[in-house]
C-alpha cells in the first residue's frame, strides 16, 4: 500500500476513526497493530507469517537470554536466533543469487551443470524488520537493554506500519519506551508539513525524474559523457528524495500517533568526506552496520589494518543488504574503498598536522565536490545491473568525452529538459534548506495564513507535476 | 567519536524531527489546511482546462486537426489520414489542384498515427467531404497498435467527444484497455492532461535546439505538414534501413486482426455517408522493399481478401512508387516524392468519382 493512494487514505481514515471510538490505551495498541498487519497484508498477505515469526523468536529469543545467567547459554541462544532470523533473510533474498553464482563458477570450472534457477518472491521490507529485530535481540544480550515483556510492545516495534517496509530502522530503546505513554492522536503543523514534504520529494521530483535516469542507463552507449553525468544526477536526486520522501511522511504520520522517529538523512549531497557522507545518508542503517557490524567486528581498536578491513567488510555487507546483486556489491566496495582511503588520510593527518590542506572555505567546498563526484559514480555502479551498460556508463562518466551535442540524441520521451529543470529546482531547495536550517522547525511556527497560502501553492503545483502512473518506492525492494 | 569512520548521526538539534514544533492543530486548522491543499489542487485543474490548448505538444497537431474540423468554414472534400509518412508524402494543395474543379483537400495525418486514431478524427470529418484516404501502415508482427494515451487526452481537450456509435465500435474490435481510456470521466481527463505542462518545456527547449525542424509546419499546416524536408545522410539511412529488416526479420511485418476489422467498419461507416474509402499502402524505402517485397505483397493480399466484401473501397499499393533519391531518410518522401505520390492518388481518385 503506497502512502500516497486512495487506498492508504481509506486506511488511514478507517484507523482514525477507530481511535476516535476507542480511547483506552492498551486497546489502541491492538488497534495499531491489526492496522499495520492489515498494511502489510495488502501487499501479499502470506508473508505476515514471516513477520510473527520474527516477532515471536526475538521476543522469545530476548526473554530466554534476559533470564540466562550463563555465558555460554546465552551466546548460544543469541547465536540461534541470529541464524533463524538471518537464514530466513538469507533465503528469501539471497539464494537465487547464490544459486546463480554457484551455477556460473561451475559452467566456468568446466562442470556441465543444468538446473532451473530459484524463483523466490523477496517480501517487501524484509531487510528492515529483520535487522530491527536483530537490533533488540543484541542489545538484550549485550544488557543495552532489558527483554520486553509485553508481547504486544514488541510486536508493535516490529510491525509498526509507517516505517514497516522502508524504515527509518528504529532501535527498541528509542520506540519501546515510547509505548509506556498513552497514544495520543495529535496533528501539529510541523508533521503536516513533513508528510507533504515528504510526498513532494517522492511524487513530484523522484518520479518525475526516474523517467529520465531510466531512459539514459537502459541504454548509455547511445548517449555522450554529459548524458551519462545527467543521468547519474538525476538518479542521485531521484533516490534521496524516493528515500528521504518515504522517511519524511514515515516521520510525520508517525508524530500523528504520538511517536517520535530517528532522523534518517541530513543533507547528504553536502557532505565533505566519506565519514561525513554516512552520517547524512541513511543514518538508521549507517548507525546499525555501525553499532552491530564494525563495532563487532571489532572497530577500531584492533590496529590500522584490521580497521580498514573492518571497514571494507561492513561497507560489502552494506551493499549486499541492499540486493542480491553485484552491481550493490561493487557499490559497497567503492565505498568501503574510500572510507579506507579517507581514514589512511586522517591517520596521517593525525600524526602531522600540517599534513593536507588547510582549512578554508575553498576548499570545503572542492571538498564536497570531491566527494559529490565519488558519490556518483558509486551512484552509477548501483543503479545499472547490466555489467556492459555499468562499463560503458562507468567509462563514459570517468573519461569525458566532451561531445555537447544534444539536438537529437532521441531522448524526446525522456523529457530531458523538464527533468533538468526539475533538478535545478531541487538543488535550490536543498541548498536553502542547508543554509537557511531548522526549515522544518520554520514550516511548524508559520502563522496559520502563510501555512494555508503555502498548502495551496503546493496543492496546484502536485496537480500540474502529479506524474501519469504510480511508482513504487525504490527502497520497498531491499 | 569524530574520528569514527562510520559514526552516529549528529544530535546538534538539527534532526528533522526533533525540531520541529509540537503545537497540536485545532479541528479548523487542519479543515483549513487541507482545504488550502484542495483548493491548490482545484485551482490547478481549472487552469489546465483553460490552458490546454494554448499550450504546445508533440501531438498538438490533433487537437489542430479537431479544431479545424469543428470550424463553422470547414468545407474539404477530399482528407488524408496517416503517420508522418503521408504526412510527409501527401501534399493536398498538388492533390487537390490535380483534381477537377479543384477540390478542398487536407492532409490529415499526424505523427504516429493509427488507423483507430484516423477513426476517430473521421467522426468528426464535416459532411463536405467525399473521399477519405486511409495509411495503412504493416508493422512487426510484436508491435501491438495502441491508442496512446496523451493522444486521446489531446483529441478530449480540444473539445472530441465519442459518440455512442464509436464507442460500440471500440467496444467491439479493441476491448477494455481502448474503451476505458474513451470512456474517462471529464474530471479525469482534465487531470490527466497535465502531462503537456512537462512536455511544454521539453517541446520548447528542443525547438531551440532543433532549428532544422519545422515543428509549426508540422503542427498546424493542413496541406503538406513535413516537418524536416533536408535529406539526411546516405549512411544514417543506411543503418535505420538494417534496424528495420532487422526487426522485420524478428517479427515479420502484418496487420493486427482488429486493423483490419477497424477498416472494414471505417468502409461501412463512409459508404453510409455517401463517402468514396481509400486504403493506401504507402511507399517504401526501396532497400527495405527489397528484402520485403513478398512478405508485403502477403499482407496487401491478405487484406484485400479482407475486404472484399466491403463497399466503395479502393485499395492502393505504393510500395514500389518511389526510388531512393525520394526519400529523405528510411521513411519519409521528399518534396518531390509527396508530388508523385499525390499525383498518383489524384488519378485514381480522378478515375473514380
Amino acid at each position: 500500500m503506497l502512502f500516497y493512494t486512495v487506498e492508504f487514505l481509506i486506511f488511514s481514515l478507517v484507523l482514525l476513526a477507530s481511535f476516535a471510538v476507542v480511547h483506552r490505551h492498551e486497546p489502541r495498541k491492538v488497534i495499531l497493530l491489526l492496522f499495520s498487519y492489515v498494511f502489510y497484508m495488502w501487499w501479499n498477505p502470506v508473508f505476515i507469517v514471516l513477520i510473527v515469526f520474527a516477532t515471536f523468536l526475538n521476543y522469545g529469543a530476548a526473554r530466554l537470554i534476559e533470564n540466562e545467567v550463563r555465558p555460554g547459554r546465552r551466546k548460544a541462544v543469541l547465536v540461534s536466533s541470529l541464524v533463524l532470523s538471518l537464514g530466513l533473510l538469507g533465503y528469501f533474498k539471497y539464494a537465487g543469487f547464490l544459486a546463480e553464482n554457484t551455477l556460473y563458477l561451475m559452467q566456468l570450472l568446466g562442470f556441465e551443470v543444468h538446473w532451473t534457477s530459484i524463483q523466490i518472491t523477496l517480501p517487501v521490507g524484509i531487510s528492515f524488520f529483520t535487522f530491527q529485530a536483530l537490533s533488540y535481540t543484541i542489545d538484550v544480550y549485550r544488557r543495552d537493554f532489558p527483554a520486553n515483556h509485553s508481547a504486544l510492545d514488541f510486536a508493535l516495534y516490529i510491525a509498526f506500519f509507517p516505517q514497516l517496509v522502508a524504515g527509518p530502522i528504529i532501535r527498541a530503546v528509542d520506540f519501546l519506551p515510547q509505548l509506556n505513554k498513552p497514544i495520543r492522536l495529535s496533528l501539529d503543523q510541523g508533521a503536516y508539513f513533513l508528510i507533504l514534504r515528504g510526498l513532494g520529494k517522492k511524487v513530484l521530483i523522484a518520479d518525475n525524474i526516474a523517467v529520465l535516469a531510466d531512459r539514459v542507463f537502459a541504454t548509455p552507449e547511445a548517449f555522450p559523457s554529459v548524458v551519462i553525468w545527467l543521468g547519474a544526477i538525476c538518479f542521485a536526486v531521484q533516490i534521496y528524495c524516493d528515500f528521504s520522501g518515504y522517511s519524511d511522511i514515515a516521520i510525520g504520520i508517525s508524530r500523528i500517533f504520538g511517536f517520535w522517529l530517528p532522523l534518517n538523512f541530513d543533507h547528504p549531497y553536502f557532505a565533505r568526506n566519506p565519514s561525513d557522507f554516512w552520517r547524512r545518508w541513511h543514518i538508521s542503517l549507517s548507525s546499525w552496520l555501525r553499532d552491530y557490524l564494525y563495532i563487532g567486528l571489532g572497530g577500531n581498536r584492533r590496529g590500522k589494518l584490521v580497521t580498514y578491513r573492518n571497514l571494507m567488510l561492513t561497507m560489502l555487507l552494506g551493499g549486499l543488504w541492499h540486493g542480491a546483486s553485484w552491481n550493490f556489491v561493487l557499490w559497497g566496495f567503492l565505498h568501503g574503498l574510500i572510507l579506507v582511503a579517507h581514514r589512511i588520510y586522517q591517520d596521517l593527518r593525525r600524526r602531522n598536522p600540517s599534513y593536507g590542506p588547510a582549512k578554508g572555505p575553498v576548499v570545503t567546498l572542492l571538498s564536497i565536490a570531491a566527494m559529490q563526484y565519488f558519490v556518483l559514480l558509486a551512484w552509477i555502479a548501483f543503479r545499472v545491473t547490466d555489467p556492459d551498460a555499468l562499463e560503458t556508463s562507468l567509462r563514459r562518466f570517468v573519461f569525458f568525452d566532451f561531445d555537447f551535442g544534444l539536438a537529437n540524441i532521441g531522448l524526446g520521451g525522456a523529457a530531458l529538459f523538464s527533468s533538468t529543470l526539475l533538478m535545478l529546482g531541487f538543488a535550490l531547495l536543498h541548498l536553502t534548506s542547508q543554509r537557511v536550517g531548522h526549515i522544518d522547525r520554520y514550516l511548524g511556527r508559520m502563522s496559520i495564513a502563510s501555512a494555508c497560502v503555502l498548502c495551496s501553492v503546493i496543492g496546484f503545483i502536485a496537480c500540474l507535476l502529479w506524474p501519469l502512473s504510480d511508482v513504487p518506492f525504490i527502497y520497498f525492494q531491499f | 567519536m569524530a574520528t569514527e569512520p562510520l559514526s552516529a548521526a549528529r544530535s546538534d538539534g538539527s534532526s528533522s524531527a526533533e525540531a520541529l514544533d509540537r503545537r497540536s492543530l485545532t479541528g479548523s486548522q487542519i479543515v483549513l489546511l487541507i482545504g488550502s491543499l484542495l483548493g491548490g489542487v482545484a485551482v490547478g485543474l481549472l487552469l489546465l482546462a483553460r490552458v490546454f490548448v494554448s499550450i504546445p505538444t508533440d501531438v498538438r497537431r490533433l487537437g489542430i486537426l479537431i479544431q479545424a474540423m469543428h470550424a463553422e468554414e470547414s468545407s474539404p472534400e477530399l482528407v488524408v489520414f496517416g503517420n508522418s509518412i503521408l504526412m510527409s508524402g501527401v501534399d493536398a494543395r498538388a492533390l487537390g489542384a490535380a483534381l477537377p474543379e479543384s477540390p478542398v483537400a487536407w492532409n490529415c495525418a499526424s505523427t504516429g498515427q493509427i488507423l483507430l486514431e484516423s477513426y476517430l478524427l473521421s467522426q468528426d470529418l464535416p459532411d463536405t467531404v467525399e473521399v477519405g484516404v486511409y495509411g495503412i501502415f504493416p508493422r512487426p508482427a510484436t508491435n501491438r497498435e495502441e491508442l496512446h494515451a496523451q493522444k486521446y487526452n489531446t483529441l478530449f481537450m480540444y473539445g472530441y467527444r465519442p459518440t455512442p456509435a464509436t464507442l460500440d465500435t471500440v467496444r467491439r474490435i479493441y476491448g477494455s484497455d481502448e474503451l476505458e481510456l474513451l470512456e474517462r470521466s471529464a474530471i479525469s481527463q482534465i487531470f490527466a492532461s497535465r502531462w503537456a505542462i512537462r512536455q511544454f518545456v521539453d517541446t520548447r527547449a528542443r525547438s531551440l535546439l532543433r532549428s532544422d525542424l519545422a515543428l509549426d509546419k508540422a503542427t498546424y499546416d493542413l496541406f503538406h505538414p513535413q516537418s524536416y524536408t533536408n535529406v539526411i545522410d546516405a549512411a544514417i539511412t543506411e543503418r535505420f534501413v538494417a534496424k528495420r529488416l532487422e526487426e522485420f526479420a524478428a517479427a515479420p511485418p502484418t496487420l493486427g486482426s482488429d486493423t483490419v476489422e477497424l477498416a472494414i467498419q471505417i468502409a461501412r461507416e463512409a459508404d453510409a455517408k455517401g463517402r468514396m474509402t481509400i486504403f493506401l499502402f504507402p511507399p517504401l524505402h526501396p532497400d527495405l522493399l527489397e528484402t520485403v517485397r513478398a512478405e508485403m505483397l502477403a499482407v496487401e493480399e491478405s487484406f484485400r481478401d479482407a475486404l472484399a466484401g466491403a463497399p466503395d473501397v479502393r485499395i492502393l499499393n505504393a510500395a514500389d512508387l518511389l526510388d531512393g533519391s525520394q526519400f529523405i531518410d528510411d521513411m519519409h518522401p521528399t518534396n518531390a516524392g509527396a508530388m508523385i505520390l499525390s499525383e498518383y492518388l489524384a488519378d485514381v481518385i480522378r478515375e473514380d468519382r
